[in-house]
């Protein structure tokens, strides 16, 4: 098993090289054994360059990037990451989410906490929310999806939204449920599909002078705040206590 | 062997890197340095004085270059989370923490060399009875490192490691019989001297040179093991109690 904590945990006075030399004789890797495989670590985190180089002159991601490197030098079948793209730039996290697939199609079995829910909807096959240190819920992505996949969504822009216009769209489509995220926007949802160019000339002819009318594909993160209950808000606040979401691919 | 390549792999490294930090560099050689440099001129009644001496400045040199290291390598790792590294590790935690301690017992090992080179460049020290001295050294060494490990687990940072340290460093030198003894001291502090190891350290050190013990140097070796035994075995539990439980 190998863990990858938040914190780049490495040692600072040691080089690249020399911290990957280190974590495999923590397993007991024989010199050559280790030597190999921690330049072939190297190469493959793209730190080759920065081997010889102090751990502590490293950047966020190139940190990041070593210490994933450091929890796989014993080749484990089973990796635990710990929010590995937080707080590092966007380059550097989109390089670790590659990392992470090549890993998984490897034949790495990951498990990934990361308060981002689009990077677990992206790289985890099953998903688990954890709210308040509980897990809520836990199933695969597909069956995560499939359950807000028959809602039909879409959100119309405009510069104002008369209550009363807003309250009879029901009775006019019947099956639609609306709210309010903004007093600009209006989201519209609906079991069944219903004719989104029928309310916009429903909502022109009320004197709404509809700007745009999108289709909103559910994602992860709706099915996290229907399942928890937790509005946007909320799911910051929990971010900074700590709590979150968490998944496994 | 496994766990062997781990235990030489701990154990290199931090001899590599911490030997010489800052904080061990000042506690661990400058002042024991400085300290048996000033016995020694101070001693200036003649060059028979210095194996009366060595006891003391060796025991000195030890104690502090020990618990300067340990302070170093526990708390530093500590506070930057390398110690989970290592916990993590699939090592048996009691060989992890022989590892991670035997670096220090190397230093103060090493360190009570100095003082004996040069004592050795001033005065004959073909005398020295080896074979108390140097599993003396040892033991003290041990024991020394052992008490480091007790303050660096209580403590969060170096410079709280050192002054902590420094509370049970400094009386000790005055009440485990270096430089005058025991006997001589109040009543009411003899006993605390007694519990104390390295009291038991260096009455063995005093045989070793040739100069009057105040115990029997049998009890002295077991005493000097009960403590080694008993502080590491502490140390491990408050780990466990506070890091990992």
């Amino acid at each position: 098993m190998g863990i990858v904590p938040d914190d780049s945990n490495l040692y600072p006075e040691l080089t690249g090289f020399s911290n990957l030399c280190f974590c495999g004789a923590l397993y007991g890797m024989h010199k050559s054994e280790r030597e190999s495989r921690a330049e072939y670590l190297l190469g493959l985190f793209d730190l080759k360059d920065a081997a010889n180089r102090k751990f502590a002159s490293y950047s966020r991601g190139m940190k990041r990037r070593l210490t994933i490197a450091a929890g796989i030098m014993h080749r484990p079948p089973i990796l635990f990451l710990d929010e590995p793209t937080t707080g590092i730039d966007v380059a550097s996290a989109r390089q670790v989410r590659q990392l992470i697939g090549e890993l998984n199609r490897e034949g790495t079995t990951v498990f990934l906490t990361t308060h981002y829910i689009e990077e677990a909807e992206r790289l985890c096959d099953r998903i688990a929310f954890i709210v308040a240190g509980r897990i809520v819920l836990d199933d695969t992505k597909y069956n995560l999806m499939r359950q807000s996949q028959g809602q039909h969504i879409v959100e119309f822009a405009a510069s104002r939204f008369p209550p009363e216009v807003v309250a009879s769209i029901p009775a006019a489509f019947p099956g639609t449920e609306t709210e309010e995220p903004s007093g600009e926007v209006l989201r519209v949802t609906s079991r069944a599909p219903f004719r989104v160019g029928s309310l916009v000339v429903f909502l022109e002819e009320r004197g709404i002078a509809v700007r745009e009318a999108r289709e909103i594909r559910p994602s992860l993160e709706d099915v996290f705040v229907r399942v928890t209950g937790l509005a946007a808000m909320e799911m910051r606040r929990e971010k900074e206590r700590g709590g979150g979401s968490g998944g496994g691919t | 062997m496994r766990y062997g390549v781990a235990f030489w792999n701990i154990l290199l490294k931090d001899m590599r890197t911490y030997y010489l930090k800052p904080p061990n560099v000042s506690w661990g050689i400058i002042f024991p340095l400085a300290w048996t440099g000033m016995f020694f001129i101070r001693s200036g009644s003649g060059l028979e004085s210095v194996q009366g001496l060595l006891p003391g400045v060796m025991s000195i040199s030890i104690l502090f270059g020990t618990t300067s290291m340990l302070a170093v390598t526990v708390t530093f790792e500590k506070k930057g989370r390398s110690f989970e590294r290592l916990l993590l590790a699939p090592i048996p935690f009691t060989l992890l923490m022989l590892a991670k301690t035997s670096g220090a017992i190397v230093f103060g090992i090493a360190n009570s060399f100095v003082p004996l080179l040069l004592a050795s460049a001033i005065a004959d020290l073909a005398g020295i009875q080896w074979h108390l001295v140097a599993p003396a050294i040892v033991l003290i060494a041990m024991a020394s490192t052992f008490l480091g490990l007790f303050v660096a687990v209580s403590v969060s940072e170096v410079f709280e490691a050192q002054t902590f340290s420094n509370f049970i460093r400094f009386p000790m030198i005055f009440l485990c019989g270096l430089f005058f003894p025991i006997s001589s001291l109040p009543a009411f502090l003899q006993p605390v001297s007694y519990a104390l190891p390295l009291t038991y350290g260096v009455d063995i050190l005093q045989a070793g040179f040739s100069n009057p013990s105040a115990m029997s140097i049998p009890l002295d070796f077991a005493m000097l093991g009960v403590f080694c035994v008993g502080l590491f075995l502490v140390s491990l539990r408050n780990i466990n109690r506070r890091w990992i439980a």
